[in-house]
């Protein structure tokens, strides 16, 4: 699904990863892993900027820009508190890429909208000011704005930052479960290896510029012997 | 569009006309609403009708597209730039257009050269255009480095002194004539332009209010900064240069021929968030609009009853939105 072969990324004169080779297939979950400063960022922003990166065999310098982003979405670390901003408005700009030239929401966006704000549980939070949300409440709002964009491909950056514990397994367990059942391809950059390993079908590890894919049993052993290390 | 946004559009719709037939009665010769009416219909006695039909008519419609201008400017502006203080005055691009000004109007006789009032008119235009194109490229550049809102914001002071210490130093070295008509024009006045110049100005609004029209869906998309808008398919550069022509064309045109006016853009799109409750830019670039309009009308009405210039009337009405914005953040 997306696929990117031996690139090289740096960043500003500094080389971050060399030779670096990723596979992630339809319904893969793929945790990203590494040192702060490793370059996972760098990575998951090259994933939408490269034009060598490969989605569904096309080069991305193919793909038009109103094409990719109905290919993939992205969550960053921002948090968008915007005032008067309510969180279906928040949501419902996940269907800017299917509306028209003023992002005029159709019913069928209404109800795609909906139901995305009901999967991640904000339900009851649909008329609140993005502006009054917490911080999970807003990652979720983040995460529904991505499922409203109903891509096929979703990279997320660090998604259960600043969570307590309940809500960073909420987040992976609503990850999986958009990725084993409504088949996404996901990646997403995290440190939260205790929520991350239960349900991620792989690992991508960043060490000393170099990255590395595994499956989960197996990450979890190199995990473990680079802490030792 | 919700009951309580579509009355709010009609009462500020209908605030405006009023405001506007007021604007035409206010002023040294007193005329009643009735007859301000009956001369636009083409009515009442000659020199009424002359009056309103040649002199105030003209400046409320200055007034009228002084308002829109300015106030859809500090609306791209703040999105942008992501900052709430953002505005064409606050940034100093009204500032640019100063020295644009500046340099044309005491530039131009030192080097000996003399205009036909319409090229004059044109040459002011585009020398603002210029100036206030080359402070908003410089702002753009120094935003992508800081995004502090307050250090942006002592940038554009420092920026509006730098260029205040320029046109100082033509005004030094200018000839009497050429500094009367600059300080003049810096006192800001929407009376003083005429009708061969208004109609320069408002086709050049209605092109930058129809950019602005444009912009509306990748602007409710830069709410989430550009890095969110550019995955939902915004083109980035084509929308950033849209917004900046816009704005140019806006701010710089107006300051052309009215002089420098602060606080309109960055007032009011606030006061169109607080009275409609919305980051819709399909709700707040009407609102704005009609806003800019009463703000301006308004200011103008004041200013002609006491004789005082425009930029102290809409200062003493915005600096209060700015003080409220400032202290809210902290």
């Amino acid at each position: 699904m997306i696929r990117l072969d031996n690139i090289s990324l740096s960043y500003g004169s500094r080389t971050i990863l060399r030779d670096a080779s990723l596979h992630l297939r339809k319904g893969e979950l793929c945790a990203l892993v590494g040192r702060n400063g490793a370059g996972k960022s760098t990575l998951l922003r090259a994933l939408t900027t490269n034009g060598e990166v490969l989605i569904g065999g096309r080069p991305l310098a193919a793909i038009s820009p109103e094409k990719l982003a109905q290919t993939v979405a992205i969550v960053t670390t921002e948090r968008i508190r915007i005032e008067n901003l309510l969180v279906e408005d928040l949501v419902a700009m996940g269907r800017a890429p299917y509306t028209n030239w003023v992002g005029r929401l159709q019913e069928i966006d209404r109800q795609i909208v909906g139901e995305a704000i009901e999967k991640v549980g904000l339900a009851d939070f649909a008329k609140r000011d993005t502006s009054t949300l917490s911080d999970g409440e807003l990652q979720r709002a983040m995460i529904a704005r991505a499922i409203a964009q109903q891509t096929p491909i979703i990279l997320l950056d660090e998604p259960t930052a600043f969570l307590d514990i309940p809500t960073r397994f909420e987040v992976c367990r609503l990850l999986a479960e958009l990725a084993h059942k409504e088949g996404k391809t996901i990646l997403f950059s995290t440190h939260d290896l205790d929520s991350a390993l239960p349900v991620c079908d792989s690992f991508a590890i960043i060490e000393g510029g170099e990255l590395r894919q595994l499956p989960t049993d197996m990450a979890q052993k190199e995990i473990e012997r680079i802490f030792q290390q | 569009m919700k009951f309580r946004t579509t009355i709010l559009f009609a009462l500020l719709a209908i605030l405006c006309v009023v405001l506007f037939v007021v604007d035409i009665a206010v002023g040294s010769v007193a005329i009643s609403f009735s007859e301000v009416v009956s001369a636009l219909c083409g009515g009442g006695s000659t020199e009424i009708r002359s009056i309103v039909l040649d002199i105030r008519l003209v400046r409320a419609v200055v007034a009228v597209l002084a308002g829109i201008a300015l106030s859809i400017s500090g609306l791209q502006m703040q999105v942008l730039f992501r900052n709430p203080l953002a505005g064409p005055y606050v940034l100093g691009v009204s500032a640019g257009a100063s020295l644009g000004v500046a340099l044309f109007l005491l530039g131009a006789p030192l080097l000996g050269v003399v205009a036909s009032p319409m090229l004059q008119s044109i040459g002011t235009a585009g020398a603002a255009w210029i100036g206030s194109a080359v402070v908003l490229l410089l702002v753009v550049a120094l935003s992508r480095r800081i995004k502090d809102i307050m250090v942006m914001l002592i940038l554009g002071i420092m920026l509006s002194s730098g260029v205040g210490a320029v046109v100082e130093i033509l005004q030094y070295f200018s000839s009497e004539a050429s500094l009367k008509s600059y300080v003049v024009w810096t006192m800001g006045s929407l009376g003083d332009v005429t009708s061969s110049q208004l109609a320069l100005l408002a086709p050049i609004v209605i092109v930058g209010l129809a950019m602005a029209v444009a912009t509306i869906k990748p602007m409710n998309m830069l709410l989430a900064g550009e890095r969110y808008a550019a995955s939902m398919g915004v083109n980035i550069s084509r929308t950033r240069t849209l917004i900046l022509t816009s704005t140019t064309l806006l701010a710089g045109t107006v300051t052309a021929f009215c002089g420098p006016i602060g606080f309109v853009g960055i007032a009011v799109p606030h006061i169109a968030r607080m009275v409609f409750c919305s980051a819709d830019h399909r709700i707040l670039l009407p609102s704005t609009t009609l806003l800019g309009v009463v703000m301006l009308l308004v200011g103008d009405i004041v200013a002609k009853y006491f004789a005082l210039p425009i930029n102290t009337i809409t200062a003493l009405m915005g600096i209060p939105i700015v003080i409220y914005i400032v202290t809210r953040r902290r």
